[in-house]
């Protein structure tokens, strides 16, 4: 990756990060998941087997491979937005992905 | 083993508090003259701290990620049974902006070490523009940073509180 393409490409995979994970924990599409009581690792997200199922880790190599995609399609089209709208992106979405995240947790505080 | 990881988390979380605080007061309200104690604290130089900043993330996050099962088990369950779910819900909070905030580590460390414009070079923008977007970017995404930080500390400490220390 060139110098010129670094800044686009990390701009791009911050803001795709913050929301590709919301997206990705809203929808549960975990790449794999863990039952924490028997040790136990299955592909996908599974159901709970013998206690609770954990899906954090799941998520976020989900995310992983979707924002590092989505920031390498980023490079290809870099051109289409002036350079400091990228960097401009790089802040926006994961504020607003923040935001969004208090959003979708409000009914733990609403009940 | 749990309790040991857990309070090593929540030191490392102090000492990353700490940095990011620094950094964050001293680039959205840089201090021309330290002359007093605040004064002090906000004129460091906030280059200094990135690396500082992001090891201390990324080992806290680590530790964080270790110690989630005994918490997922042992104190979750405690806050399910009980209906706490204004802490539930903070926990849930914590877990999820922690995980964007991690993402957005590559480009803070851009945003402190490189110059976007020196980088993009003839890309065609305004050298002006870029750097103006660098400089609000970088201020940006430092607060968010330390905003998240110090709710995670904050939440952790109360739910520690409730059950963490000898709830594994």
């Amino acid at each position: 990756m060139s110098a010129r393409a670094l800044p686009v490409f990390l701009a791009a995979f911050s803001a795709l990060f913050g929301v590709i994970y919301l997206i990705v924990m809203d929808h549960n599409w975990a790449a794999f998941t863990y039952h924490p009581r028997p040790g136990e690792w299955g592909l996908g997200a599974e159901a709970a087997r013998n206690g609770p199922a954990m899906y954090l880790y799941g998520w976020m190599a989900t995310t992983l491979a979707g924002a590092a995609g989505g920031g390498l399609l980023a490079l290809a089209l870099r051109r289409l937005l002036p350079a400091q709208w990228w960097l401009h992106l790089g802040w926006a979405a994961p504020l607003g992905a923040t935001v969004a995240a208090l959003y979708l947790m409000s009914p733990f505080f609403l009940r | 083993m749990i309790t040991t990881l857990l309070i090593v988390h929540g030191l490392l979380a102090v000492a990353l508090l700490g940095a990011l605080t620094h950094q964050a007061l001293a680039v959205c309200w840089p201090a021309r003259n330290p002359a007093n104690f605040m004064a002090r604290f906000r004129a460091v130089s906030g280059p200094s701290y990135t690396h500082a900043v992001i090891i201390l993330f990324v080992i806290t996050f680590i530790l964080g990620i270790v110690i989630y099962p005994a918490f997922r088990l042992n104190v979750r369950s405690y806050l399910s049974d009980y209906r706490l779910l204004s802490a539930e819900g903070a926990f849930e909070i914590k877990e999820h902006v922690s995980v964007i905030a991690l993402g957005l580590l590559p480009y803070y460390w851009f945003l402190w070490r490189r110059s976007a414009a020196e980088a993009i070079g003839g890309d065609g923008a305004g050298t002006a523009d870029v750097t103006g977007a660098q400089v609000l970017a970088r201020g940006a995404v430092t607060l968010l940073l330390a905003v998240i930080v110090w709710f995670n500390f904050l939440v952790g400490h109360i739910l520690n509180n409730i059950r963490g220390l000898f709830g594994a």
